[in-house]
């Protein structure tokens, strides 16, 4: 197998570019996500070699990305409240939407981080429970677990908005 | 999504529904950025051969810093020498300070007619000394008077003149 050229670097970047984005907006705020995503699609470029599971291999490079982006803003104390600062809409608002996507968005941020990763992963990111186990480190029945319990958290909240599921 | 077990089907309902909503688009050029995405990729590629080239410099220069003096082989090799024994071995003549080889070409004659005949003076005597001057250019022939038309005493005074002339050539003054 050769290097990556830039058609195929295009293609994926149509196709994983927007769910990288908001995979990585768990940690930063819209700006430094895509900075992020943008970094990991070069430094794919300039792999040798594309990898063999390359949706597994963007987002856990986002990933790391993401959170040692974080702990840079951190020690550098410009992290505040990033998330809830962010005025970017994490989705597009279409007609056919079942959900408000503000309300969905809002919903989201409510859950603990490692739960609203692991829906992201899963809903956004078309992961396997066992490739999200894989990025998260951390056993396939604790990710099946907040799964799981993340959903019934989105459920309860989004019921209590009227016109939600 | 559904091939996972133990979900509800509320939470499977409520999963579809959240897979329908669509990410935000990205704000970055599409074309910018796979543009700077090939440049980088291009960068990195062409500083291989800058880093191949200077750690190639720096094994050469480490290997020649290790290599060492070469190491010399004395080969005895047998020659015939020829050595003038000490009582034929021609005095030598220093030339005065200041004097340089003159570019006349009598002169050099003159000097190597000398230098003949006084080495033939010191091993055969003034006897070797020739009844009649010679020619410098062709020996054996002269323009003079031959000893026996002149007489001895004519041949002194020619003699004298070339010891003079002997004496100008050490102290270096041309003729």
């Amino acid at each position: 197998m050769g290097s990556i050229d830039p058609g195929q670097l295009g293609g994926w970047f149509d196709a994983y570019g927007p769910r990288l984005a908001l995979y990585a907006r768990q940690w930063l705020d819209a700006a430094l996500a895509e900075d992020v995503v943008q970094e990991v699609f070069i430094r794919l470029m300039a792999q040798a070699e594309p990898p063999a599971n390359i949706q597994g291999w963007l987002f856990r490079s986002v990933r790391n990305g993401s959170i040692s982006q974080l702990r840079r803003q951190i020690r550098r104390k410009h992290y505040t409240r990033v998330l809830a600062t962010d005025r970017r809409n994490w989705f597009e608002s279409q007609p056919g939407d079942l959900l408000d996507a503000r309300n969905a968005q809002q919903a989201l941020l409510d859950l603990p981080v490692e739960q609203r990763e692991i829906v992201i992963l899963r809903i956004w990111g078309q992961m396997t429970l066992r490739e999200i186990a894989e990025i998260v480190e951390k056993p396939v029945s604790t990710v099946h677990h907040s799964y799981q319990s993340a959903l019934q958290s989105l459920r309860t909240k989004m019921k209590a908005v009227p016109g939600q599921i | 999504m559904s091939q996972e077990n133990g979900l509800t089907p509320a939470q499977r309902e409520l999963e579809a529904a959240l897979g329908g909503l669509q990410p935000a688009a990205m704000q970055i050029e599409r074309d910018r950025f796979l543009y700077q995405a090939g440049r980088a990729s291009a960068t990195r590629r062409n500083r291989a051969w800058p880093v191949l080239t200077a750690a190639l410099s720096v094994m050469l220069g480490l290997s020649l810093l290790h290599r060492g003096e070469p190491e010399i082989q004395t080969v005895p090799v047998e020659r015939i020498v020829y050595v003038q024994s000490p009582g034929h071995a021609p005095a030598a003549v220093f030339p005065a300070a200041g004097w340089t080889p003159a570019a006349d070409p009598d002169l050099l004659q003159a000097q190597a007619y000398y230098v003949q005949l006084r080495d033939r003076v010191l091993t055969e005597g003034l006897d070797a000394l020739p009844l009649r001057p010679e020619r410098l250019d062709r020996p054996g022939q002269t323009d003079l008077p031959t000893a026996g038309q002149r007489g001895r005493q004519d041949y002194l005074p020619l003699r004298q003149s070339l010891l003079q002339r002997r004496i100008l050539l050490l102290n270096g003054d041309s003729l």
